[in-house]
C-alpha cells in the first residue's frame, strides 16, 4: 500500500488489537492523551474510549496533531462493534445514515464506496438493551462523524460497524474475547474499505494540494495573506495552462520582493486568454 | 445508475416514488426528513460526488414556477422556468450547476401535481400565454425513464395551447416523445458546442451525431424543435469548428422547420465561478483570464463582438435571421 492517508478511530483496545496486527501499526509514545498507533504507510489509529463525546474528542485530538503535519488531508474511518435488530453476528455494515438518539440529529455519509452492505446507525448514550429499529446500535459514530467532517469533506469520512449482538444474542452476553475475532474475521472487507478510502484521500490530495511552486515562492519571501491567496491561484493557473516551465523560470529568476514576484506572475498570464 | 436513493418521509408513500424505488431495489434506500439534510450540508465536494451521485426523492414547497432570468429565452412574452429536478446526469465542465449547488446528487421533486397547479395558475395569470422553460436546473429528458416528466407534463401543457413549453436538453432519451402525438406548444431544444469543445468539456453527453439524430427523429415525428449553440467558448480555429458544426447539424435537420436557433457565450454568476474554480483548480478553462461585469464572469476576449458576429454570419448561411436570437 502506498501512502494511504487514513485515520481510524476505535472505541476500545479490544477493537484496536486486531487492526494493529492487520495493519502493522506501532504505538506512538509521544501521544499521551490517547493510545495512538501508526504505520509507515500513512495509517493512524486512535483509541478514543467509549461514547460519542470520547470519540469526538479523540477525533479532534488526532486532527489537531496532523493539522500542520503536511500539505494534505486524511480520510477518516470509525470502526467498531454494534448491536442490530436483525443482522447476524459478524456481519459488517457501512453506515448510510447516522442518527443521534438523544438529539434526533442525523448525518448521511456519501455512499460512494462500493461492495459493502449498508445500514442505518443509531448512536446511543448507554448500551442499547433493545433494538427497536432496523439499525445498528452503537455509541461513537455521531461524535466521530460530526467532528471529522469539520476537518475534511464528508466523502472522506465513513463509519463501518461489525455486529456483535442482536435480539438472539443480547449485548450482555458479548464475550469480550470474541471482539477481536469478530473484527479479524472481516479482514478482507476492512482492508478493502481502507484501500478505497486511502485511494480517495490520495486522489483528493493530488487534486487540491498546494502546488510545490507555491510553497517554494512562499518560503522565498513574505507575502501578505491576500497575496498568498492570489499567489496560490496564479500558480494553479500556470500549471493548468501547461506553463509550469515558465512558472519555474519566474521562481528561479525572482528576487525576494513580493510585489515584483506578483507582477512577474501576472504578466506571464496576461497573454493567456 | 445511483449510488443510493434518499427518500423524504413526506413522499415515501407516494405511488410515483414507489414506482421509482421498485426499479432500483439493489441500491440503499435511505429515509430522511428533508432533502436539504443531504443536499445542502456543508463539507461536501461536488467533484467527488459526481463520480457516484445519489438520487434524492423529495417534495418541493413553494416557488414552483419562477420568472426566467432576463434574456434566457426566445420570447418577449412573460417567461418562466420550473425545475422538477436539481442537477444533471451529464458532467459539462462549463456548467454553472457545479457552482450553484454544494452537492452533485440529483434531487427529483415528485409532487408533479403541485407543479401542475402552479403552472395552471401562472398561465391563467398571463391570459393563457407565456413561455415556460424546463431544463434550467437539470436536463429534463436525460432522466426521463426514471422521472416520466414528459409523460406527465406534456398532457398538462396540451390543455394550454397558447402557453409555450421549452424542454432544453442534450439527451437522446426521446422514446416517450415519439410514443405520443406531438403538441403544438412544446419545443424540444437541443444544445450543442463545436466538436472539440464537446470532446473536451461535455463528459457523459451523447455525441453530436446522436443528438442530431434524435432531433431529426423528433422533427420527422412532427415535434417543434430548436437548436441552442451554447456556450460558445472562443478558441483558435473557432470559425472552422463552428462552420463544421453548422454544416453537420443543418445537413440533417430541416432548418426551415426549426422553431428557433440561438447562440450564447460562456458566462455565469461570479459566486458560482469562484466555487467552481475551487473545485477544479486544474481545469485549463478556468485558468483563463476573466472579466467581471454586473455580478457575472465571462472569459476575457477583446475580439468577442467580432467573433460572435462571425458565428452569426456563418449561421445565417443556414437559417433566417428571423429564426435566431442571441441568448444574453
Amino acid at each position: 500500500m502506498s501512502q494511504a492517508k487514513l485515520n481510524i478511530v476505535v472505541a476500545h483496545s479490544l477493537e484496536a488489537k486486531p487492526l494493529i496486527a492487520m495493519l502493522s501499526l506501532n504505538k506512538q509514545a509521544a501521544s499521551r492523551a490517547y493510545p495512538l498507533y501508526q504505520n509507515d504507510r500513512g495509517v493512524s489509529l486512535i483509541v478514543s474510549g467509549m461514547g460519542k463525546v470520547a470519540a469526538a474528542a479523540a477525533t479532534a485530538y488526532l486532527a489537531a496533531r496532523q493539522e500542520n503535519e503536511a500539505n494534505s488531508v486524511q480520510a477518516w474511518l470509525n470502526l467498531g462493534i454494534a448491536g442490530h435488530q436483525t443482522e447476524e453476528l459478524g456481519k459488517a455494515l457501512l453506515a448510510c445514515k447516522i442518527s443521534d438518539r438523544s438529539t434526533g440529529l442525523s448525518f448521511y455519509p456519501p455512499m460512494w464506496l462500493s461492495g459493502f452492505s449498508t445500514s442505518a446507525v443509531i448512536t446511543v448514550d448507554q448500551p442499547a438493551l433493545e433494538y427497536p429499529e432496523n439499525a445498528a446500535y452503537e455509541m461513537e459514530a455521531m461524535g466521530f462523524y460530526a467532528t471529522a467532517t469539520r476537518f475534511v469533506t464528508s466523502e472522506l469520512v465513513q463509519v463501518f460497524k461489525i455486529i456483535s449482538d442482536n435480539r438472539s444474542n443480547h449485548v450482555h452476553n458479548i464475550d469480550l474475547n470474541s471482539v477481536g475475532m469478530l473484527i479479524s474475521d472481516q479482514r478482507e472487507q476492512i482492508m478493502e474499505i481502507i484501500r478505497q478510502l486511502g485511494q480517495a484521500a490520495q486522489d483528493f490530495n493530488r487534486l487540491y494540494q498546494l502546488p510545490d511552486e507555491f510553497l517554494a515562492l512562499n518560503s522565498k519571501c513574505n507575502f501578505t495573506a491576500s497575496q498568498q491567496v492570489q499567489l496560490k491561484r496564479m500558480c494553479q493557473r500556470y500549471i493548468a495552462l501547461g506553463l509550469q516551465s515558465d512558472l519555474r523560470r519566474i521562481i528561479e529568476d525572482s528576487n525576494t520582493a513580493a510585489k515584483q514576484i506578483m507582477h512577474d506572475l501576472q504578466s506571464g498570464l496576461a497573454d493567456h486568454v | 445508475m445511483f449510488s443510493a436513493i434518499y427518500i423524504e418521509e413526506e413522499v415515501v408513500n407516494s405511488e410515483r416514488v414507489g414506482q421509482i424505488l421498485s426499479r432500483f431495489s439493489d441500491v440503499p434506500h435511505i429515509h430522511c426528513n428533508r432533502f436539504g439534510e443531504i443536499f445542502n450540508r456543508k463539507a461536501q465536494n461536488f467533484r467527488l460526488q459526481k463520480k457516484a451521485p445519489a438520487l434524492i426523492l423529495a417534495k418541493k414547497y413553494g416557488n414552483l414556477v419562477l420568472p426566467a432570468p432576463s434574456g434566457y429565452g426566445f420570447d418577449n412574452s412573460p417567461s418562466y422556468y420550473f425545475s422538477h429536478m436539481l442537477n444533471c446526469v451529464y458532467d459539462c465542465r462549463y456548467c454553472f450547476l457545479q457552482g450553484m449547488y454544494g452537492s452533485a446528487n440529483y434531487v427529483l421533486f415528485t409532487n408533479y401535481e403541485d407543479f401542475e397547479t402552479a403552472l395552471a395558475e401562472t398561465i391563467a395569470s398571463n391570459d393563457g400565454q407565456g413561455a415556460y422553460y424546463s431544463g434550467y436546473d437539470c436536463d429534463s429528458l436525460a432522466l426521463e425513464p426514471v422521472s416520466n416528466f414528459c409523460a406527465y407534463f406534456l398532457p398538462v401543457f396540451a390543455q394550454f395551447p397558447r402557453a409555450m413549453l421549452e424542454i432544453r436538453t442534450k439527451s437522446t432519451q426521446i422514446r416517450s416523445l415519439l410514443e405520443r402525438p406531438p403538441i403544438e406548444n412544446c419545443v424540444i431544444a437541443m444544445s450543442f458546442t463545436a466538436q472539440e469543445a464537446a470532446a473536451r468539456w461535455e463528459h457523459k453527453v451523447p455525441s453530436i451525431s446522436k443528438r442530431i439524430e434524435a432531433l431529426c427523429k423528433l422533427q420527422q415525428a412532427g415535434w417543434k424543435t430548436a437548436v441552442r449553440f451554447e456556450p460558445i467558448i472562443f478558441e483558435q480555429g473557432f470559425a472552422e469548428a463552428y462552420q463544421a458544426l453548422f454544416s453537420e447539424v443543418f445537413a440533417k435537420l430541416d432548418a426551415s422547420m426549426l422553431h428557433s436557433v440561438s447562440a450564447g457565450l460562456f458566462r455565469m454568476p461570479t459566486d458560482f465561478y469562484k466555487r467552481i474554480v475551487k473545485l477544479y483548480p486544474d481545469e485549463p478553462l478556468f485558468a483563463r483570464s476573466t472579466e467581471p461585469s454586473n455580478g457575472m464572469i465571462s472569459l476575457r476576449n477583446e475580439q468577442e463582438s467580432e467573433q460572435i458576429a462571425l458565428i452569426e454570419k456563418q449561421l445565417f448561411g443556414f437559417i433566417s435571421p428571423q429564426q435566431y436570437y442571441r441568448c444574453a
